[in-house]
This record gives structure tokens, sequence and C-alpha cells, in this order.
């Protein structure tokens, strides 16, 4: 059994703009730590910056990047990493992730994370990007692997291979989330078994699970829409996950169609039940 | 070989706006595609959502996606993203007919704006009263960074607050839609509200001079020309009570009285 220490049973939820006062204003919640989106904190003076600046008094607080575009051919947006930066130190927070992704290009944020192929020449671009944030930043990152929605020519490794080179070169950890696995699996056949292969045990530090949908337009493709419970088959594939490389500080998140509070609780209840099974 | 550069150039390309590049033909793509769209046109409805009530969802949906495709956000955050959103609606055909739309856009961003900005010090109208003679005349006063002036000839405060009410129509019927000019101050108050006032006579004069740099002596002379009854020290007592005005340095001030 893969020896675990006591933040590695952490559970929480991705605390959204609409539960923020609530969270703050709760007397005790069932949940260890809470996730941030980064880029919804850049403005230092709004009232949402006050709020999360008190909660992070009282618990942890995760800051998970969702614009920062570590897979930019462009590199990284001095004044973005500037601003990621203040944050995370105000804060003090946690743990800091973001994408295997890209969302920039020629000046332009698209505000999605958009899909890079994996290969030497996008694996010597990314580690200079995460070479660079997590030089400014003072510490390490962790990089989550994302929802594929489409194969890309120019492919030539495996998602759990570049993760694991990725991590290797630049001391990186993986934020593995396991509602992406399962999406990317089923739209565009990633071997799940190779991806756990691939990836050593002490190179994930942190699990995501959300919910996703069928895509409304009728492609047949699953879409992270992080809209629904999660899956019982993601459910499925996270205890696994505990299996293979350990408990880890997990996070339930619900970006669209946001339920109560409560729901979102339960929801992390049920992750440390999971992770009880595994490790008693 | 198509480098990392390329690539992203030319997945690009079709992202804001359908067209027919390399991925037009991939249901994965169109995915990437609606998330990029929808995710935008959210950011700029969350901005304006009685600019969104005035022209009904599918008029603004339009209106808004047609920004987003002319004028992507070119940050990676969105907290800014918006602020050219008023002029766009301005030269915005389909709704020219609306004349008060940008105006009321304007207060919508203005809103934004002042909450976004350092909630800092205001001016200590004691401190003013101890200034005197010529030096006081020569004073500077500013607008704090959380405080805007705007003009229009449009009532949208009273538009932007009938949308505010259960019964809209009926707060809508109360408006007096005559054309005029008005100076609209909008002034962040704490952290939970906004203060969004048309400014009297002679206040806005005051006020207008102030936000472009006058000296008192220049607010106080356009303030009277613009009302013959005006009153400076009630004006500023009325104007310093809305926060708008910077704290002055009390070393500055000491400098002019000595």
């Amino acid at each position: 059994m893969i020896k675990c220490g006591t933040r590695d049973r952490w559970t929480g939820i991705g605390l959204r703009a609409p539960h923020l006062q609530q969270f703050h204003d709760a007397a005790t919640v069932p949940v260890d730590f809470v996730e941030v989106h980064a880029e919804n904190y850049f403005e230092p003076h709004a009232p949402r910056y006050a709020v999360l600046c008190a909660l992070a008094d009282r618990h942890p607080v995760s800051v998970h990047g969702v614009g920062l575009s570590l897979g930019s051919a462009d590199g990284i947006d001095a004044d973005h990493l500037d601003r990621l930066a203040a944050l995370v130190e105000d804060i003090a927070a946690c743990l800091v992730s973001e994408h295997l992704a890209w969302c920039r290009t020629d000046g332009v944020h698209y505000n999605d994370l958009l899909p890079l192929p994996l290969n030497e020449e996008v694996l010597d671009s990314v580690s200079r990007n995460v070479d660079r944030a997590q030089a400014r930043l003072g510490r390490t990152i962790m990089v989550e692997n994302p929802s594929g929605y489409m194969t890309l020519d120019g492919t030539t490794l495996r998602e759990g291979d570049f993760l694991a080179r990725l991590c290797a070169r630049t001391g990186c950890r993986i934020l593995l989330d396991v509602n992406n696995l399962h999406i990317s699996a089923t739209n565009i056949g990633t071997d799940i078994a190779a991806w756990f292969d691939d990836v050593p045990v002490d190179a994930i530090g942190q699990y995501h699970l959300a919910g996703h949908e069928p895509d409304a337009a009728g492609s047949g493709l699953l879409v992270d829409t992080h809209g629904a419970a999660v899956a019982d088959t993601v459910w499925d594939l996270f205890a696994r996950s505990v299996v293979q490389f350990g408990p880890k500080p997990t996070i339930v998140e619900w970006d669209s169609a946001i339920p109560p509070l409560e729901t979102l609780f339960e929801e992390a209840r049920r992750a440390r039940r999971v992770v009880s099974v595994a490790y008693p | 070989m198509t480098t990392l550069a390329e690539f992203q150039r030319n997945y690009a390309q079709d992202l804001l706006e359908p067209g027919l590049g390399n991925y037009a033909g991939s249901a994965g793509y169109r995915i990437h595609a609606r998330n990029v769209c929808i995710s935008l046109s959210q950011a700029i409805a969350d901005c304006f959502p009685v600019t969104a009530a005035l022209v009904g969802e599918s008029c603004f949906a339009a209106m808004a996606g047609a920004f987003v495709a002319a004028y992507p956000p070119r940050q990676g955050w969105l907290s800014g993203y918006g602020a050219a959103f008023p002029d766009f609606v301005s030269a915005y055909p389909p709704v020219r007919e609306l004349a008060y739309l940008p105006d009321l856009a304007r207060l919508e961003w203005a809103r934004i704006a002042v909450m976004a900005a350092i909630d800092g010090p205001c001016l200590d109208l004691g401190l003013l009263a101890t200034i005197e003679g010529d030096a006081l005349l020569e004073t500077h006063l500013s607008l704090r960074s959380c405080a805007m002036v705007l003009t229009t000839r449009f009532p949208v405060i009273a538009l932007w607050e009938a949308h505010q009410q259960a019964d809209i129509s009926s707060a809508l019927a109360r408006i007096d839609f005559s054309e005029q000019d008005r100076t609209m101050l909008v002034v962040r108050a704490g952290q939970k509200h906004v203060l969004a006032v048309e400014l009297a006579p002679g206040d806005d004069a005051f006020m207008g001079a102030v936000a472009c740099g006058e000296t008192l002596a220049v607010a106080w002379e356009n303030a009277v020309r613009s009302s013959s009854t005006y009153d400076l020290a009630q004006s500023l007592t009325r104007l310093s009570a809305t926060g708008a005005f910077d704290e002055i340095e009390r070393k500055a001030s000491a400098e002019r009285v000595c």
C-alpha cells in the first residue's frame, strides 16, 4: 500500500461565485479545502477578493488556473503570471494547478482549453512554459490532463508518457482529472491502462472529479460540462486511480447549472468514502 | 512538418466564427468553437443584464456574438472584457433606433469598473477647510479611482433602476424620457453597493470640471455659470458625501496654508 499523509486524504469542492459568501459565512463545513479558478480573482480590489482572503484565513485554498495557456507557442503572458503569483501569495494557496492546453495565440485569448498535438516540440514548449511559471511562483505546480474531443495530426506521444516526461523535466506534478481521462478514453480512445502504466505513482499530486454530458449537438461525444453529478463510471475510475496512485487531495467541480452547496458537499463526502474503502 | 505556432494559428482560424478551415468538419472542433463563443458571449451578458433585457434575448445574443467575433479578449482573464462593448453597441445597426442603449451600456460598465477599482480614502472636507484664500481656489480636487462621471441625454439611471424593480413595466411608465443634458456620477459605495446619481444643475458643471482636472476656482466658475443659485459650500458638502472625491494630502494642504 502507498504511504499517504493527512493532506493526501483531503477532499473539497470547487468554490464558485454563487457559493462564495455562503461558504465564507458557514460556521463549519464538511470539506478539508476548496479550490477557486485563479482568473476570477485577478482584480485585487474587487469585493470577492476580500471575501476570498478572509475565507483563506480559515480554510486551505487551492488555486486552479484556466487561462495561463501553458501550451502556447508564444510563451506565457507576463502580466497574467504576475497576477497569478500575487493571488497565490495573498491567500497562501495550498496547491496551484493549470492545464495541458492552450487558449491564446497571436495575442487573442479564446477562453477554452484547446488541444495540443503531443510530440517532442510541444513537450519542449510546454516544459519551457512550466519552468517559467514555476520560477515566477517559486513553487512547483500541477498540470491537469485535458478532456479530448479530437485526435490531432502530429501527435506522436501518448498522453501519460507526455505528462510523465513533463514531470521529469520540470519537477511539476500531475493533476489527474478522472472525468477528463474517462472522456478522452471514450471520445478519442485514450488507453487508460497505458496511461496508468506511463505515469509514475509519485507523479500524481491531486485528483479532480466532475460531471459530463453527451454533446447537445448529437455528435455522440461526451462533453466536460461540469454541469452534472459525477457519473458512476467516473467514480469507478476514481476508485481504480486511488488504488493505483494512492489518495491525493481531491476536488469535486461543478461549473454550470450549479446546484446548492450541500449537493457539492455530498459529492465530496462520496469521494471521501471511495478513498476510505481503498485506504481504511 | 507544421510547427506548434503554425498549428495554433491555423486551429484558431474558425473558433470565433464558423468557417471552412482545416478543422471545420470535426465534431470535436465544433465543441471547442462552441465553448469559445458561448463562454465569451456569456461574459458579456453577465456585464450588461439591463442592456440585454431591453433588446431581448435573441437580439442581445446576436449583438454579443458579433462583438466577440470582432473584439475577442486580449487578456487571459475576463474581468476587464466588455469595456469596448458600449461603443460597439452605438455602431451596431440593428439597435440604432434605441439611441439611449449605448449610454445605458456605459452605465452598466461603469458600475462594474468602479467595483473593481481601489476603494481608497475619501476627501476630508475638514482638511479642505484648513486651506485659505487663493491656495484654496488653486486646489485641484480629483475623483477617486472608484468614481466616474458620465454624460448622457437620456434617463439611463432611471431605466437601470426600473429593471431592478419587481414590476418593471410600471417603473418604466413613470420615467420621463425627455432628452436633456444629464451628468451622472457613479461611485463605489463599500463592498456591495454602487451609487449612481444624476447631478443637479451646478453640481454637474462643477463635477465635470473636477473630472477634467480643473482647479476649484474654475470648477466653481463653471458651476455658477451653469446655475445662478449655485452655492459652493452646499455643493461640496453634497458631492463629498457621495464619496466621489479623492483625499488631498495633508502635507500638500499644509504647504499651501504656509
